[in-house]
């Protein structure tokens, strides 16, 4: 018998359709700014002087607002739904941190 | 050789009350840095240290001017040595006076600065109050990073612009695109601005 020095699993047959539909791929852009604004802010935080800091964070503002402007247009296009919670949580939320306002008193 | 003698004595005289001002402006100098506050001090230091080389060779020059003199030269290095911790006493005694005689003697408070580097107490590595601009090890790593994400970005906005069909999306995919080559090109500005090797 054999070894071969490969590691890998058994091939997946690639699915029928193998283009994206405009929705998919603006999740995929979503998904894209989404993961800029995580690697901004993780480099920004990190920059050793001030106008790094600038810099990255000015870059930082505009990947939040292109993300922004794609969930929007999910939005419009009906990609993307939104469900109002139920007056009853809202309210015990409210409550709830109202009392626990006291603490700071 | 009466007469060198002497001459070689006044000089010797001349040269313990040279080290003897030069002692006390030291003693002033240091009242008025305790006092003082404390962050003047570098900019003091770098302004003085020209004059205090100046005050040390004017010495040296001096002394090198007789040889004979070098027999004495012993003499006067031991009078330093023991009118230092004489100096520090006083110091310490006449904490209360020094004000008074600042306030007296400030003219000369100017010239006592030049003579406080020989002694070499104080000597301050300069102080950053904020980071220098430069790129870090760590800025090196983050840079990488975000450089080939914005490039596989526009690459992927383009992608994305060529195969969707609603023109809104399309109008949107092109201005994101732009938006991830700029900050491409202004990372690469950044890096060539900061130990860059150029375009």
């Amino acid at each position: 018998m054999t070894f071969s020095n490969k590691i890998e699993n058994p091939q997946t047959p690639p699915p029928e359709k193998q283009t994206f539909n405009d929705n998919e791929i603006l999740r995929a852009a979503i998904a894209t700014e989404r993961n800029f604004c995580n690697s901004y802010t993780t480099a920004m935080l990190g920059a050793s002087h001030e106008k790094l800091y600038k810099l990255i964070f000015e870059m930082l503002k505009d990947a939040a607002q292109q993300h922004r402007k794609l969930v929007d247009l999910q939005f419009q296009h009906g990609w993307l739904s939104l469900t109002p919670a139920p007056s009853e949580e809202v309210k015990a939320l409210e409550k709830e941190f109202r009392d626990a306002e006291k603490q700071l008193k | 050789m009466d007469p060198a003698q002497s001459i070689q004595g006044q000089q010797l005289q001349q040269l313990q009350l040279q080290l003897r001002q030069l002692e006390l402006q030291i003693q002033l100098h240091q009242q008025q840095l305790q006092e003082a506050w404390q962050p003047q001090q570098p900019k003091q230091q770098e302004s003085t240290q020209p004059e205090a080389q100046q005050s040390k060779q004017q010495l040296q020059q001096q002394e090198s001017a007789q040889p004979e003199l070098q027999q004495e030269q012993p003499q006067g290095r031991q009078e330093q040595s023991q009118e230092q911790p004489q100096g520090r006493q006083e110091q310490t005694q006449e904490q209360p006076q020094g004000r008074q005689e600042q306030s007296q003697e400030q003219p000369q408070g100017q010239q006592e600065q030049s003579q406080e580097q020989p002694q070499g107490q104080q000597k301050q590595l300069p102080t950053y109050f904020t980071a220098p601009e430069m790129v870090s090890t760590l800025d090196i790593g983050y840079l990488q990073e975000l450089l080939s994400a914005n490039l596989l970005a526009v690459k992927q906005y383009r992608q994305a612009t060529k195969d969707c069909q609603l023109p809104d999306l399309k109008v949107q995919f092109k201005e994101a695109g732009k938006i991830h080559l700029q900050h491409y090109n202004d990372l690469l500005s950044f890096l060539n601005e900061n130990g860059g090797a150029g375009k």
